[in-house]
């Protein structure tokens, strides 16, 4: 097959899975209304003329504060943290790296209970008093920020992996190691740590759960208002404009940026260790309780609650769950690993394409409702049976929704691949397949696994668009949780997040330490 | 073999075994398709039994609290052109009524249901109600003694109870209907000033009912509004709350009641068994084991019911039909979002 024709298959599929459904509800919601009903103008005008009022404005302040506090938050932990794992001699770090990356093992909404039940706020099994009130928007950028860090660190640490240690090597030689962080290290890996901040940032803006829970009313809660208590899908879909717009302003103002900066570094193998920050004994310290602090609250403690909780009813919960468990696992395996192959050649064609990120970004500030409702719209037909009554709808909501992110992740790692290599290999006559698996996917591997990470766990937590466009019969793990969560069957909800945690630790810390060397990769 | 080959065979058994499996899994039998707005948990047992009585498989879809029983009611909607469902079972009746006015139910008048009240079924069986749940105050019995404790919802407004009380977000589910029934039941502008009183009295807004039991439980509110079964989960874990049954008295304006209701599909693809299960699930023994659960669904009929569960002859229910109270649910969800949800 020639690179031309898997480029128009790949860009026709893009096309018709990932942007075809969302386009088709927009036109259906504007276009044809505004042509076949007059009455249509009045009410979009009237939907335009909710952006002048003062609460939605209010509350689309605060919820970019949330947002943008929670991005800042988190890069402020991940950075350091990233950087203690990758460019020092932190004693124990391979596996303190393993652990920090937990955290996205929990869901948000999980951790905010666990800690609500811990601050004596919600529960009397564990609780500390405290003299002031935890509902408040400080502790929800906190509590999103404890969930949220491991991103930031798993694409930075990712990043400085895949820096050419070269260039490194050789300003060692003329100036100090911290120089060498400060003024080579940090500003080449920018993009990986931008772009991560950029996922914390949108993934926040759409937090429904943690909120809700803290009682702090976000715009994603008057989107979701007027889906579900008003039916009005109009104005959900006008009201989620304003975040459609606001994610291609940022990854626009980011691609201006990165523009005419270079960032071409290809990753050899040459020895890292050499170029190691030595700590002294006091910076160990104060690193190690820096990290072992974060990851106490990140993980321990809300880990610790949903153990004392589940009263370790494992295997009960285990029977009651077993079918959801497997569906998720799959789900998200699937999920992930598709979303992977599609996003490498996505990134891949779309490499010196100027218009093709409007098209990528374009569903990933979009609510999951309203993704399942144009899911519903463009596959409920007789002809599509096969898709829309099976798990390949499920699947195709989670390319929709996460394929941005997968691409995001890779496209730093395979811009920073000089275009050299590839022509070279080209007068080398090496065919397009060949290129493809003997330069680029060696070259951008830590973005592939990153990829890959990210994708899974974004998969194994989505309930949303799940919920909307499960066929009957499927359910997965998140909406099971959320019933017995309800009902306050809070044994079983912490058993299931511990099963869903341990079903994940376990495999990866055996294959640890069966194959030590994979250790250093990760 | 080169690399190239094998990944291209792995990617073709993956691509050809996913839509075997895929097939396989979307073949037609003798089934039936519900989705489901009670709670799974409870639910779940009625509807093996179903399928064991008759030999007919229930393929079934949950919805889940977060989207506040909602998901389902969307997904009916936007599925109506090309219906996927046979049966909607709705934990509530306001929903039921908006779904008859998107045309998406057809009437079926179930021989079940031929004793059940008729303030609980819609004139034209679009839907019939059975199995309910009613508004209670839940008080937490460490903070408030026996002597004080409030007997009316109004009461919340209250100035000794500033700052204690607590409600679910009042735009969803149950709570929103409640909210809908006092603007019915008051007029607009007696509930609006009504509302205006609960905030100006500092009341707190939690995410949901299940969470207002939970402040309860934990002391964090004094006194809440919730429903029958969340509030019944925290007595059968022997917390220290009690619940009331607001507004009992002569004078008084009786407590919102709120009966599950089943529906058949219109265009459904296995009609004739959605009828089978319709009169399944309206039948007394169903409405007897549904009583029976941690969530003590109040039978609308003369059953045999555990002694901790009422009467629904012994509740004083508010003088307004599920109709009157959907006229009024935009305005009044409206009204409370400006004022609470800021």
């Amino acid at each position: 097959m020639s690179e031309k024709s898997l480029k128009f298959i790949v860009f026709s599929l893009f096309f018709i899975i990932i942007i075809l459904p969302i386009l088709n509800l927009f036109a259906s919601i504007f276009s044809i209304q505004l042509l076949y009903d007059s009455s249509a103008i009045t009410s979009l005008v009237n939907y335009i003329s909710f952006f002048y009022d003062p609460r939605l404005i209010t509350i689309f302040a605060r919820t970019l504060v949330f947002a943008f506090g929670t991005a800042v938050l988190c890069m402020c932990i991940g950075v350091p943290m990233a950087f203690l794992f990758e460019g020092t001699n932190l004693p124990g770090k391979s596996f303190l790296k393993i652990i920090s990356y937990l955290p996205l093992l929990i869901p948000p909404y999980i951790s905010a209970i666990a800690w609500m039940e811990f601050l004596g706020a919600r529960g009397d099994l564990v609780s500390i008093s405290l003299p002031f009130s935890i509902y408040n928007l400080h502790t929800a950028i906190i509590i999103m920020s404890l969930s949220m860090f491991p991103i930031i660190t798993l694409l930075t640490s990712l990043a400085i992996r895949n820096l050419d240690s070269k260039l490194e090597e050789t300003a060692n030689l003329v100036t100090s190691k911290k120089k060498v962080l400060s003024k080579i290290t940090l500003p080449l890996i920018k993009p990986q740590i931008l772009i991560a901040g950029f996922f914390v940032f949108i993934l926040t803006l759409s937090e429904y759960g943690v909120p809700s829970m803290l009682r702090i009313n976000t715009y994603s809660n008057e989107i979701f208002a007027q889906f579900s208590a008003f039916f009005n899908l109009e104005s959900a879909v006008i009201l989620s404009l304003p975040l459609v717009f606001l994610a291609m302003v940022l990854i626009t103002i980011y691609n201006f940026w990165l523009k005419d900066k270079s960032f071409v570094t290809i990753s050899t193998n040459s020895n890292k260790k050499n170029n190691l920050l030595e700590l002294s004994k006091l910076q160990k310290i104060i690193s190690l309780v820096f990290v072992i602090s974060v990851i106490t609250l990140a993980f321990f403690i809300p880990l610790s609650i949903l153990l004392i909780e589940s009263k370790l009813k494992l295997i009960e919960a285990l029977i009651l769950a077993h079918n959801q468990i497997f569906n998720s696992l799959g789900l998200a395996l699937l999920g992930a690993g598709l979303m992977t192959i599609s996003a490498f050649f996505v990134a891949y064609f779309s490499k010196n394409s100027k218009y093709m990120d409007l098209f990528i970004l374009l569903p990933i500030a979009i609510p999951s409702s309203i993704i399942g409702i144009s899911l519903i719209y463009f596959w409920n037909n007789p002809c599509a049976n096969l898709i829309y009554t099976t798990f390949i709808i499920i699947i195709i909501g989670y390319l929709i929704q996460f394929l941005p992110f997968v691409i995001k992740t890779f496209s730093p790692f395979l811009n920073q691949i000089s275009a050299s290599a590839e022509e070279s290999a080209k007068l080398a006559r090496a065919g397009f397949l060949k290129r493809i698996l003997k330069i680029e996917l060696p070259l951008a591997k830590q973005g592939i696994i990153a990829g890959f990470v990210v994708g899974f766990v974004l998969c194994l937590r989505e309930l949303g668009t799940t919920l909307l466009v499960s066929p009957p019969g499927i359910q997965t793990l998140p909406c099971r949780i959320e019933t017995l969560m309800h009902y306050g069957n809070a044994e079983m909800v912490s058993s299931l997040s511990i099963i869903l945690i341990l079903m994940i630790l376990i495999p990866v810390v055996m294959l640890l330490l069966t194959k030590k060397e994979l250790l250093s990769k990760i | 073999m080169d690399n190239t080959k094998i990944l291209i065979g792995i990617i073709a058994i993956t691509v050809i075994a996913g839509i075997l499996w895929a097939a396989q899994s979307s073949q037609q039998q003798n089934e039936v398709v519900i989705y489901v707005a009670h709670d799974q948990d409870y639910s779940e047992p009625i509807l093996k039994e179903f399928e064991r009585e008759t030999g007919i498989t229930t393929k079934i879809l949950y919805d889940t609290e977060l989207t506040k029983t909602v998901g389902l009611v969307n997904k009916l909607i936007a599925e109506k052109s090309n219906p996927r469902a046979d049966v909607f079972w709705n934990n509530e009746v306001s929903r039921s009524i908006q779904l008859k006015n998107e045309n998406v139910f057809q009437p079926y008048c179930s021989p079940s249901s031929i004793d059940i009240p008729a303030q609980y079924k819609d004139g034209n069986c679009y839907w019939t109600g059975f199995a309910a749940r009613a508004r209670v105050i839940l008080y937490n019995t460490n903070l408030v003694s026996e002597e004080e404790e409030p007997n009316s919802f109004l009461e919340f407004a209250d100035e000794k109870w500033k700052g204690k009380t607590c409600i679910a977000n009042p735009l969803f589910g149950t709570t929103g209907t409640h909210v809908a029934s006092l603007f019915a039941l008051f007029g607009d502008e007696k509930a609006k000033q009504f509302f205006l009183d609960l905030k100006e009295n500092e009341i707190q807004i939690v995410s949901s009912n299940s969470m207002v039991r939970d402040q309860v439980v934990a002391g964090e509110c004094w006194v809440g509004i919730t429903d029958t079964d969340d509030a019944n989960d925290a007595i059968v874990d022997k917390k220290p709350v009690k619940i009331v049954f607001p507004d009992q008295g002569n004078e008084q304006i009786g407590t919102l009641v709120i009966p599950n209701s089943v529906a058949l599909i219109k265009g459904a693809p296995n009609e004739k068994n959605g009828k089978i299960l319709i009169d399944y699930l309206l039948s007394k023994e169903v409405e007897k084991k549904l009583s029976e659960t941690k969530a003590i669904q109040i039978p609308t009929r003369d059953v045999e019911t555990p002694k901790n569960v009422p009467k629904l002859s012994e509740i004083k229910g508010m003088s307004v039909n599920d109709y009157q109270i959907f006229e009024k649910l935009k305005i009044s969800g409206e009204f409370v979002q400006n004022i609470f949800l800021r």
